[in-house]
């Protein structure tokens, strides 16, 4: 039996690899290589006191917890003093300022989807649309996917557990299973003959748009709210279609990850995001690790073996806040990880996909301890295609997030955006930071 | 950022002060008025109050709680309809005027995750786990708001093929058409198919025949069925009075009570016309209780209102692992056999939270150690000194308990919310989060006390902590103990109940105190109504929850406060937006 591999590989002598993978060759002949965005996340902000850099916007020493990234330091931007505001009158830490992070706009404070019965308030998902996905429907990247979303234990459906809005009360769930995201984005049909891979198609097609046909044959009358929800649910399916075509073989795609673990699930999630990129999956993609509220995870390995990581954050002892160092020390780690992988994965024209992408990363809040949104950590990694002025501490004062989301918007080429989400009392973007 | 002052909310004390106050039509007490004001942006939109005055069911309860309603209102104030689970009513300034009330409106409801599984199960003899998350109604599993997208519908793309690919098919060994449109069908999509769905399924059939065996041609249609939005939601059609039809009555009855679509009998009840009345699903209800089947939607109903799956859950419990698979199975499955039990003997709400009676379960023996006095068959007779009601079951116990430790916090928050509806009041505006130094106590009780000394804290964590130290005595895993880190424990509560600050010393009076309570009567009623819509209900539900609280503490019982709730107009009523 031909395996599908050996297929597109035979297929591929007669008609090259561009005529069946398309998008490849615009890469390949761009003049110039588009940017990449990759906004991460990672929860309950940091432990200021050993964050915070001395010496000066470009002398800067790097502090205990961002001490590894040295060997990236001239491709980061360290924030320091962004102010989130969470838009609404009552405050309700973490869960309200989650889906504030990558929209700007608040969370919807007149629905009683879910309710929160210790502070008495109930509220429903974020009225915003997150900046990954405005950049997709801006940009209508013709790549398989037009936004990739993974992430590590993000949790059921609720808004401290999801970032990605693509539309106001419309989050996207997050692939935050290493094995079960390559199974999705990597694991097409394998090793199938050409009739029996015809076949399959056949049969996915025939199925799928049986099943979309039922959504016309529904009896029960149904309000707009409903209709849309289950318009949105056709449109899934439809891109899954789209998305089941082969994708893979014609670049180094990733292997299937094992030894996955709680320790090292990020980086298995860090190595299939420069597979993603490598292979020209998506040019934008997100990564959110675990939730806002309140990621009560242990992590033994840095000695956070009790009461979780949340727990820890109500107590203010030297100990518990050099416990959160270590954890803080150990997800800059991650970070560098990840950096390292896509510094590592060519890119088209012979630089380095970390050189074309611009990776953004953030948290809920500034500090567990207090809840305080009054400085909320910013780090901006990777060349942006060229664009990145790296190897700088920025202090800032009275900047509200929304200005890296329209820094993020800059960057992916999109000039004509001066406010992002309907907390934005400023404009622009952080200043200086692109050239 | 702003950090204002809270926005005002319709207290849900209050709102259960409502439901406690009785239904005579008529509300005199101020605080209670005050609560139940829509207030300015509120859900009212000029529905005219009922003047339908007390029902049987309001005069039964209006005696029980009136003083109470009093008092515990005034802490509501003024309500705004922007935000609150009772605010969208509608119903002006009446608290309630019947029972027969016309219900919530239902948003259109997909099935959960453990529904689809167990449907599968039954009609394809196929028991593989879905992988789409549920939405939680409080901890309610209820997907009434989310879209499926690309993911989730992977997650069902992957699912229908595991399934089809393993699905015992065997009347398929032949041509099946019929079979797969007539009984596959039917039991799916819980109503036989329409018209175009017959011709849409027999086309994909005949395709895949061209190519391939019937088998095959089966495992296409079961596959595409499985991902048809008339398998996934509830398609209910209502009749011209406003109630479900008897085919979506008997979606409901089954989803929720069995926990899976309906069996061939109750669809066949359907066809036939004989769930149309109170009567007649009350007798359905009776079945379906009786039934072994039942103990799936009662699993639902337990595991979710405490929380039980904190036990499966490494995140929060990394420490339970070494105990084993099987322990951990009967930790968590003990609480939901205890309440079948009751529920099975006519039990009333009270014995629910004192009896000392539980179901016999060999992997609990080293966690129970002394406390098991008599075996008998399959029950068991706890200690009355230490055991009694459902809160002192150990998997209650360990799964409102962090690793290694317990939390007074947790377990007190669970019964502020679960049992009383009662919730802590917010932080103040402005409020100092930063806590006083920690020290270290030698006990648990010690150590929340020296973080209750800031005033600032005491308002949120008095109450939850306070009702929670009654439980000290049961340990992170449910084990009893008379000593913390080697101090003696001192489990004396003090807690606000109603209007009064009340004190009782360990699990056995805690329980006591609860199963006399109106309040706990009140809310438990709520609990199974928000269970059973799928949706929170409004202050129009109040008639109707005042007579399932009364019944279910008295001689009705936990049966008839699930009957009930089934019969009414609530759970009669069919999807739709707010009028």
């Amino acid at each position: 039996m031909t395996s599908r591999r050996r297929f597109l590989a035979a297929a591929g002598a007669a008609t090259s690899a561009l005529t069946l993978f398309p998008w490849l060759e615009r890469r390949a002949t761009a003049a110039a290589l588009p940017p990449r965005l990759l906004l991460y996340y990672t929860p309950h902000g940091t432990v200021w006191d050993q964050f915070r850099c001395s010496g000066g916007e470009t002398a800067f020493k790097l502090s205990p917890i961002l001490a590894s990234l040295e060997k990236h330091r001239e491709r980061v931007v360290i924030v320091d003093g962004m102010k989130m505001d969470n838009g609404t009158d009552y405050y309700i830490p973490h869960t309200y300022t989650m889906p504030v992070l990558w929209t700007g706009s608040p969370i919807d404070t007149a629905s009683t989807t879910f309710c929160r019965d210790d502070h008495m308030q109930c509220f429903g998902w974020g009225t915003g649309t997150s900046v990954d996905q405005t950049i997709a429907e801006r940009l209508a990247p013709t790549t398989p996917y037009p936004t990739i979303e993974l992430g590590y234990q993000c949790g059921n459906l609720h808004p401290a557990k999801r970032m990605i809005y693509s539309s106001p009360g419309n989050t996207k769930n997050p692939l935050d299973d290493p094995a079960a995201a390559f199974k999705q984005l990597f694991g097409g049909d394998v090793d199938l003959g050409e009739a029996a891979a015809a076949r399959a198609e056949l049969r996915r097609k025939s199925v799928l748009d049986t099943a979309l046909a039922d959504f016309g044959s529904h009896r029960a009358k149904l309000g707009a709210a409903d209709q849309a929800r289950l318009d949105t649910h056709a449109d899934s399916i439809r891109s899954l279609e789209k998305s089941l075509m082969g994708t893979s073989s014609v670049c180094t795609q990733p292997t299937a990850p094992t030894d996955i673990t709680a320790e090292t699930a990020i980086d298995r999630q860090s190595e299939l995001i420069a597979g993603i990129f490598g292979c020209g999956l998506t040019r934008i993609a997100s990564f959110q690790l675990r939730i806002a509220d309140n990621d009560n995870s242990l992590y033994p390995w840095v000695g956070l073996d009790e009461g979780g990581h949340h727990t820890l954050s109500h107590e203010n002892d030297d100990a518990t806040f050099a416990t959160l160092a270590k954890l803080y020390t150990w997800y800059t780690a991650r970070f560098v990880y990840l950096l390292d992988r896509l510094a590592a994965t060519p890119d088209v024209d012979g630089t380095s996909v970390l050189d074309n992408t611009l990776v953004i990363w953030g948290s809920e809040l500034g500090t567990g301890w207090t809840h305080s949104l009054d400085n909320v950590p910013f780090i901006l990694a990777g060349g942006a295609s060229g664009r990145l002025r790296g190897g700088r501490y920025l202090e800032v004062t009275n900047t509200l997030t929304n200005r890296v989301l329209v820094t993020a918007l800059e960057a992916m080429g999109i000039t004509d955006v001066e406010k992002y989400g309907t907390t934005d009392t400023g404009s622009g973007g952080l200043s200086g930071v692109l050239t | 950022m702003r950090r204002g002052s809270p926005a005002p909310f319709p207290s849900w004390a209050a709102l259960v002060a409502l439901a406690l106050a009785g239904c005579s039509g008529k509300i005199s007490d101020d605080a209670a008025l005050a609560a139940a004001e829509p207030g300015v942006g509120g859900g009212g939109s000029g529905a005219t109050p009922g003047t339908g005055g007390g029902s049987e069911a309001g005069g039964q309860a209006s005696g029980k709680g009136g003083g109470t309603g009093g008092g515990t209102g005034a802490t509501g104030g003024s309500s705004s309809g922007s935000a609150g689970a009772g605010a969208s009513a509608g119903s002006g300034l009446s608290a309630c005027t019947s029972s027969a009330s016309p219900g919530a409106p239902v948003p259109l409801r997909r099935l959960t995750a453990p529904q689809v599984e167990r449907t599968v199960a039954d009609v394809l003899g196929v028991s593989l786990t879905l992988a789409v998350e549920d939405e939680r109604l409080g901890t309610f599993r209820s997907n009434i708001s989310a879209s499926v997208d690309a993911a989730s519908a992977r997650g069902y793309y992957d699912f229908a093929g595991a399934v089809a690919k393993t699905a015992e098919l065997s009347p398929c060994e032949s041509d099946c058409n019929d079979w797969l449109l007539d009984e596959v069908g039917l039991r799916l999509f819980r109503r036989p198919l329409v018209d175009a769905e017959r011709t849409r399924y027999a086309a994909l059939y005949e395709l895949a025949l061209e190519d391939g065996t019937t088998q095959e041609a089966a495992s296409w249609v079961v596959e595409a069925m499985l991902q048809s939005p008339s398998f996934l939601y509830l398609d209910e059609v209502v009749k011209a009075d406003g109630t479900l039809d008897d085919y979506a009555t008997a979606g409901r009855l089954s989803l929720l009570l069995w926990g899976r679509n309906p069996d061939a009998e109750l669809l066949d009840r359907a066809k036939n016309g004989e769930l149309s009345s109170a009567a007649q699903i009350e007798a359905e209800v009776t079945r379906l209780l009786g039934a072994p089947e039942s103990e799936a939607g009662i699993r639902e109903f337990v595991d979710e209102w405490l929380d039980l799956g904190r036990l499966d859950d490494p995140d929060v419990r990394p420490d339970l692992a070494e105990l084993g698979a099987a322990t951990v199975k009967a930790l968590r499955d003990e609480p939901v056999q205890y309440f079948r039990r009751l529920l099975g003997n006519g039990a009333s709400l009270g014995e629910l939270l004192t009896s000392s009676t539980s179901v016999a379960a060999s992997d609990l023996e080293d966690v129970y150690g002394g406390d098991i006095l008599k075996t008998s068959g399959t029950t068991v007779e706890l200690d009355p000194e230490r055991r009694a009601g459902i809160l002192s079951l150990p998997g209650v116990a360990a799964a409102l308990s962090h690793a290694r430790r317990t939390s007074p916090t947790l377990r007190g928050k669970a019964v502020l919310t679960g049992l009383l509806c009662t919730p802590p009041e917010p932080p103040p505006a402005n409020v100092n989060t930063t806590l006083p130094e920690v020290t270290q106590g030698t006990t648990v009780r010690e150590r929340l006390e020296v973080h209750m000394s800031s005033a600032s804290c005491r308002g949120c964590h008095a109450p939850m902590d306070g009702l929670g130290f009654a439980l000290e005595k049961l340990d992170w895993l449910g084990r009893s103990r008379e000593e913390d880190n080697g101090a003696p424990i001192d489990d004396a509560s003090t807690f606000p109940l109603g209007t009064d600050e009340v004190t009782v010393t360990g699990a056995v009076e805690l329980g006591a105190l609860l199963a006399d309570s109106p309040e706990v009567a009140g809310c438990v009623s709520r609990q199974w109504l928000r269970y059973s819509l799928g949706v929170t209900e409004t202050r129009d539900a109040d008639c109707l929850v005042n007579e399932l609280a009364a019944g279910a503490q008295g001689s009705d019982g936990l049966e008839q406060m699930i009957v009930k709730a089934l019969t009414s107009d609530w759970f009669r009523r069919g999807p739709g937006e707010a009028p």
